[in-house]
């Protein structure tokens, strides 16, 4: 029996394992709630496992594969999967936009099936990258720490300033710790609680 | 845990083996079950390394699962074993495995070798393997258990490209990693090819979890030329050295 076929699995292991090093490597995972526009996961299924098939723009595509790079996979609507294409501006990382700050992505599960092994696996991407016209910084804030965002686990998104965010652990409550999206700069701070859901 | 797998309770296609191939194929499997352990002594130890890299939460993450993931397959190979009629063998205790020691490089630098041969090389042999074993596997116990495996295995080798593609690692970093990998290569790919001195020495049941030594040759050679030195260019490595090495590796 013919032993091989090994390049099937390229973009499943070193395509997908490489893009974990790309967006929000300073960030702290958030435990904010996410919008509805912004780090929340959509899913896409029935992919196949191929590799990327290059520079495709301007056209129709139903998969972030179908990109040169997933940040580029951009929809009108990312639940249903409406008016999808590659978008060549897209940013690759953060410093492609004018300030880290104005870069926003959001998730998409897509479930990458391998017929011949007989797997279903679901991986999280980061599609619909861009640059924000309009973005806040921590130091639009009166005071850095005052700037929180709804999402910073794919760019950063819904951010503000709030005046009312906790500064030290000693504002939290009995049982709770303080929780911060960055530590360096320090912003995003707020107080959480162990909840068994 | 975070998954359950259930094997069958019955499985005549293991019932209709003789008791030699039986127990040779239950063997082959206790042994699995005892590397698979060895296997998440390793990334218990490569997950401080990460955290010392610097690597990013979801890649730390990952790694951490893969210490429970590892100890979850070799109970899983256990019960393949044991399927095959012997007793269950008892897993016997692992040394905590300490990282590699590459003398000539950073510690940085160490880190990521130490990700790129665990990782990045070695689980991306292993994906490719567990795969080609189960397209031939010929009992649904077999299929059930190395389908599970195959699919943490997956994530196992991505922590290493993640390492490799990281910006933690600076140009004169990729130029040292680059230049030592073909010693890597020859490490990782000289102890799968070992592995299988065992396999020959005990005759190869076809469809039950293992490849011959003709086979395996050709699915290393077919992973390194497809999938690993391809993903070299990928993560921003130089695959020149690595190429070179490739080019004088015997073939099948």
């Amino acid at each position: 029996m013919f032993v091989g076929g090994s390049a099937r699995w390229y973009h499943t292991l070193v395509v997908v394992g490489a893009s974990l090093s790309g967006c929000a490597a300073k960030v702290e995972r958030s435990s904010v709630p996410n919008d509805a526009n912004a780090g929340s996961a959509g899913s896409v299924g029935g992919a196949t496992g191929d590799a990327a098939t290059g520079a495709a723009t301007g056209y129709s595509v139903t998969n972030p594969k179908q990109c040169t790079f997933d940040g580029a996979f951009t929809c009108a609507d990312y639940e249903s999967l409406t008016d999808c294409h590659c978008e060549a501006n897209a940013p690759r990382a953060p410093l492609d936009c004018s300030s880290p700050f104005a870069y926003s992505c959001r998730a998409l599960n897509v479930i990458d099936s391998l017929p011949d092994a007989g797997l279903g696996l679901t991986t999280t991407h980061t599609v619909g990258c861009h640059c924000q016209p309009n973005y806040l910084t921590p130091s639009d804030c009166e005071l850095p720490t005052q700037f929180i965002c709804e999402s910073v686990e794919y760019g950063y998104s819904g951010c503000r300033c709030d005046p009312n965010l906790p500064q030290s652990a000693a504002e939290c409550r009995p049982g709770e710790w303080l929780s911060c999206q960055s530590d360096s700069p320090r912003f995003g701070c707020h107080c959480e609680c162990c909840t068994i859901k | 845990m975070r998954r359950q797998v259930i094997l069958p309770v019955v499985d005549a296609a293991i019932d209709a083996l003789d008791e030699a191939s039986r127990n040779t194929v239950g063997l082959l499997w206790s042994v699995r079950a005892q590397n698979e352990l060895k296997t998440s002594s390793v990334f218990a130890s490569l997950y401080r390394e990460l955290m010392a890299f610097g690597a990013p939460l979801a890649v730390l993450e990952m790694c951490a699962q893969a210490v429970s993931d590892e100890v979850r397959h070799a109970i899983l190979c256990a019960d393949v074993a044991a399927r095959y009629g012997g007793p269950r063998a008892p897993l016997q205790a692992v040394a905590p495995a300490e990282a590699p020691s590459f003398s000539v490089c950073s510690a940085q630098v160490s880190r990521a070798l130490f990700a790129a041969l665990h990782s990045a090389i070695n689980e991306t042999l292993a994906t490719s393997y567990l795969a080609a074993c189960l397209e031939q596997a010929r009992t649904e116990t077999v299929s059930t258990a190395l389908r599970h495996i195959i699919e943490d295995e997956v994530r196992h080798a991505r922590i290493g490209w993640a390492v490799l593609a990281s910006d933690k690692l600076s140009d004169a970093d990729r130029r040292v990693i680059s230049n030592t990998l073909p010693s890597l290569m020859e490490i990782c790919v000289s102890a799968w090819l070992a592995e299988t001195a065992y396999d020959v020495e005990h005759a190869i049941v076809p469809g039950q979890g293992s490849l011959c030594q003709t086979e395996l040759h050709t699915l290393v050679e077919d992973a390194l030329g497809n999938v690993v030195i391809p993903g070299l260019s990928h993560v921003r490595l130089d695959p020149a050295p690595t190429q070179a090495w490739f080019a004088r590796w015997p073939r099948t």
